[in-house]
């Protein structure tokens, strides 16, 4: 199988239409138009004391005034907001004043023209008109941009906090999780039941017809057990530990599966004191007796080998089996489990690899030789 | 009233086990074993070439070639059975559930009183209810597949093939699976490694609670994603929390599923 990075792919990634959010944002925001006509139209009343029948009027006009202000204004804050606030968040304030101070006297002066053309205003008074609205439209534009805009700086803030908070949380449990599972999985992995049910089942049918070997398995049960008990997941052990251990299995496991368990250990004796990670070879070797002796009627021929090759140690466990899809193997224990620990002992210089090589299954580790 | 003793078969890949049990079995004048096999296709072909000689079936699970209920699944008739296992969870589960007899290995000398106790009330045997009925072989087949699917529960990695090389990715940092070109790859962290199931396979294996099909082709960890968002049309893109922003767009048929399970 070759390796194809899926990159690039423009069916299934596609680029986002920013204007689009905004756009949307924009016309949200558009309820603020008839609502500054009518604080307008009050002020009008408070201030000005308006005659109750020129209020139709005014209404009208203060609408004009508020669209043409209010709709740019509300445009132009949307986008200075969009593309300053995380760039400048503290100069985004003087650029909001500056857009809302040209927004407000550009729709002041289109809204007199408009007013002009709808007749609402003569045609001669153009410019008192204009003077006497700027004051008010400023003021009344600077004070409720500014508002806005604050309180939707605010809302933002308070929302990316959330978020924050929220996604610390999420990561938090998720390594709480992961560290509740790493236990719970090593017990696991450490005692295997159906392991010791079989090998309990051995020993009581030995018991009568042959104790000598009855007792010989209980002991090396028990050696088994201890050492997985007791190894640590973080240290190394001398690969003679190792192979006692992975003897007492193959020994254990020769009994309950009779001829079909055949094996043969070729490790030189000048390798007995390096350092290995713990079960790891016995994880191999676990794992080809679960999927090729125990699955075949014929069982399988086992050799283990180990040598030494400069800096690395490669330890192999091959088997005369059919191979096993990586569908087969379940990633939780045995191979998946060995892979995380070689990853955190030794980074990527810890390697396991799976091969097919003449017919038969090559399992191996190989790290680096500690000095 | 009829005393005959009742023929018993054996059928266990370890012959020790085989050996404790006709031990275990001779201490019972009502039981005559009529024979043992540690091959189950021996013991098909025996119980086949005349199905009424036995009348109790001592039937181990986990067996080479085939398992128990595969093999059972095979015989021309239905003996009363009476499973024998060490420790199988999954087995265990479809006992309980269906009313099985079972024995759990070692056998303890009060259990195996109490299932021949069972046994002798029965007679002339009669085989329990669950075999009696007629989805029988459907149910066998099902209880095979099911414990040749492995380990119960969801899985935490996923293994993935570099050229000689496997390695396990945890499902965790995996951000979403893509299929391309009849090849399926976890991408994580932006980099794609090839894994071995199809996108079908992965979403049925896969904690659904975790992995969301958003496409004809693609899997997404909702855990990884960062933002939604509609389009124009109905078209919803999913941003995620990688550091490349990935973008994936969600299937028109899709996208109310999508929604609902991210809560939206």
């Amino acid at each position: 199988m070759t390796y194809v990075p899926a990159q690039n792919d423009s069916d299934l990634c596609a680029k986002p239409e920013p204007t689009r959010n905004w756009a949307i944002a924009f016309l949200k925001g558009m309820w603020i138009v008839p609502a500054i006509a009518v604080a307008v139209v009050m002020l009008f009343l408070v201030f000005e004391h308006t005659r109750l029948s020129d209020v139709g009027l005014k209404f009208i006009a203060s609408l004009i005034y508020s669209a043409c202000i209010g709709i740019p204004s509300s445009f132009v804050l949307n986008w200075t907001s969009h593309r300053y606030s995380v760039r400048f968040p503290r100069l985004v304030v003087l650029f909001d004043v500056a857009s809302l101070l040209a927004t407000a006297t550009a729709g002041t002066f289109a809204g007199g023209i408009v007013l002009q053309l709808v007749r609402i205003e003569p045609r001669n008074r153009f410019w008192l008109e204009f003077w006497s609205a700027y004051p008010i439209a400023l003021i009344v534009t600077l004070a409720f941009g500014l508002t806005i805009t604050s309180f939707e700086t605010m809302r933002h803030k308070l929302q990316s906090a959330t978020i924050q908070l929220r996604t610390r949380q999420v990561e938090q449990e998720r390594a709480n999780k992961l560290l509740a599972e790493a236990q719970l999985s090593s017990l696991e992995s450490r005692i295997h039941p159906h392991f010791l049910f079989n090998t309990l089942n051995s020993i009581a049918a030995l018991i009568p017809s042959d104790p000598k070997r009855a007792e010989d398995t209980v002991g090396k049960l028990a050696s088994l057990l201890r050492f997985s008990l007791n190894a640590n997941q973080n240290s190394l052990v001398p690969l003679s530990q190792e192979l006692k251990i992975v003897r007492d299995y193959l020994e254990i496991e020769s009994t309950r599966f009779g001829p079909r368990l055949r094996y043969q250990i070729d490790v030189p004796d000048t390798l007995a004191d390096i350092k290995v990670p713990p079960l790891a070879l016995q994880t191999l070797v676990e794992n080809s007796v679960k999927h090729v002796v125990a699955e075949r009627t014929e069982g399988a021929t086992i050799r283990i080998t180990g040598n030494r090759d400069g800096g690395r140690i490669s330890l192999k466990v091959i088997d005369d089996g059919p191979g096993f899809s990586l569908a087969s193997i379940s990633p939780e224990h045995g191979l998946g489990n060995l892979s995380a620990r070689l990853q955190l002992l030794f980074g990527d210089a810890g390697q396991l690899d799976v091969i097919r090589v003449d017919a038969r299954t090559v399992a191996s580790v190989s790290f680096p030789a500690e000095s | 009233m009829d005393t005959a003793p009742l023929r018993a078969y054996l059928v266990d890949d370890e012959p020790l086990a085989i050996e404790r049990l006709q031990r275990l079995l001779a201490a019972f004048p009502s039981i005559q074993i009529a024979g043992s096999a540690n091959d189950p296709a021996r013991a098909i072909e025996f119980l086949n070439s005349d199905p009424a000689a036995i009348d109790v079936l001592f039937l181990d699970i986990q067996m080479p070639g085939m398992n128990g209920f595969e093999m059972l699944s095979r015989l021309a008739r239905q003996p009363f059975v009476i499973f024998t296992t060490a420790y199988d969870q999954r087995a265990l589960r479809a006992f309980e559930t269906n009313a099985i007899d079972y024995l759990l290995k070692p056998i303890d000398t009060d259990q195996l009183q109490r299932a021949l106790g069972k046994l002798g009330r029965l007679r002339p045997v009669a085989v329990p209810v669950w075999q009696q009925s007629p989805d029988l072989p459907a149910m066998l087949r099902d209880l095979a597949a099911s414990l040749q699917r492995g380990q119960s529960g969801y899985p935490q990695r996923i293994a993935s093939r570099v050229g000689e090389r496997i390695s396990f990715l945890p499902l965790d940092d995996v951000t979403h699976f893509l299929a391309h070109d009849k090849l399926t790859y976890a991408v994580v962290n932006g980099k794609s490694h090839c894994v071995d199931q199809t996108i079908v396979e992965l979403e049925r294996r896969l904690d659904p609670a975790k992995f969301l099909r958003i496409h004809r082709a693609a899997l997404v960890n909702v855990d990884w994603v960062h933002e939604v968002n509609s389009w124009f049309a109905g078209k919803v893109v999913l941003t995620l929390k990688d550091a490349q922003h990935t973008q994936l767009t969600v299937a028109r048929d899709r996208v109310s599923t999508v929604k609902q399970r991210l809560g939206i």
